[in-house]
């Protein structure tokens, strides 16, 4: 999800749907650290729901596909993220079907990106396992 | 407010929801390119008794048994429903997170008293559900009666 204020969105969903305990991250790739794009600054906030990890998104710095996102749409739900081993055979295929990658980076050494699938308007995030 | 969380904790989502365009183009390049699927197509179209708010509508929907959570797609046909505003508004993509929980009129009630007002709710097969287009945040939640 992307959200304007990841403290308020955390005290609401805890208080109001008894979602948490929330564990909170900043993220600041440097350039080199990016596939496309320039850097950026994100807040991020997980919980676990079921099988499932909830993940805040808040934009800090920078212009990004979540602060886009923010701008033309509002806040809410954003993308799914799928966590793969054979990273490289999936994006190589997201790629050939016509899906683009909107951005994409590594993090602690692990490359992800987040691709924009058409028709239906997943936005589906791949991450190297 | 003071709410005793430890009687509202929700219990693992039963599905994401996604509004589409096109629910059989849709589900043709999910299974083409990720293997989704098969899918369940079923047609909605409550009558006004069936609805606790709101005007009668028809969607059209599919879902999935993914893994680690059922895909629902949701093509609305007909009527102004929170769906087609959605896809008026914002575009296709993920709309909701689904619960279904034992304790339904708790969980509306909870939800009522911090200000958020239900968006759409009915009944289905006798089963009330509801949703909540929450706030700060922007997530939308279905409550289904277990």
């Amino acid at each position: 999800m992307v959200v304007k204020d990841i403290d308020k969105t955390t005290e609401f969903l805890s208080r109001v749907c008894g979602i948490g305990p929330w564990e909170t991250m900043e993220y600041a790739p440097t350039k080199d650290e990016l596939m496309v794009g320039e850097p950026f600054k994100l807040k991020f906030a997980f919980a676990t729901l079921g099988p499932i990890v909830l993940q805040l998104t808040q934009p800090l710095e920078g212009k990004t596909l979540w602060s886009e996102f923010l701008e033309s749409k509002g806040e809410g739900l954003h993308n799914l993220f799928y966590s793969v081993p054979n990273w490289e055979e999936v994006v190589a295929k997201f790629k050939e079907q016509g899906s683009r990658i909107l951005t994409g980076g590594s993090l602690d050494g692990k490359r992800w990106c987040i691709f924009d699938t058409r028709p239906g308007g997943i936005i589906i995030e791949l991450g190297e396992s | 407010m003071a709410t005793d969380s430890s009687n509202m904790a929700l219990p693992a989502p039963g599905h994401l929801g996604v509004v589409v365009e096109d629910l059989d183009k849709t589900k043709e390049f999910l299974s083409r390119v990720l293997g989704l699927g098969p899918w369940q197509v079923i047609d909605y179209a409550p009558t006004k008794d069936e609805l606790i708010t709101g005007e009668p509508f028809r969607l059209r929907l599919a879902l999935a048994e993914q893994v680690p959570l059922v895909l629902e797609l949701i093509q609305p046909l007909e009527g102004n429903s929170i769906w087609s505003e959605f896809l008026k508004n914002r575009g296709e993509g993920l709309h909701h997170i689904a619960f279904t929980i034992p304790n339904w009129d708790e969980m509306v009630q909870i939800m009522e008293q911090a200000g958020i007002r239900m968006a759409a709710g009915g009944t289905i097969n006798g089963k009330r559900w509801c949703y909540f287009e929450t706030s700060p945040g922007g997530l939308v939640v279905e409550y289904g009666e277990k």
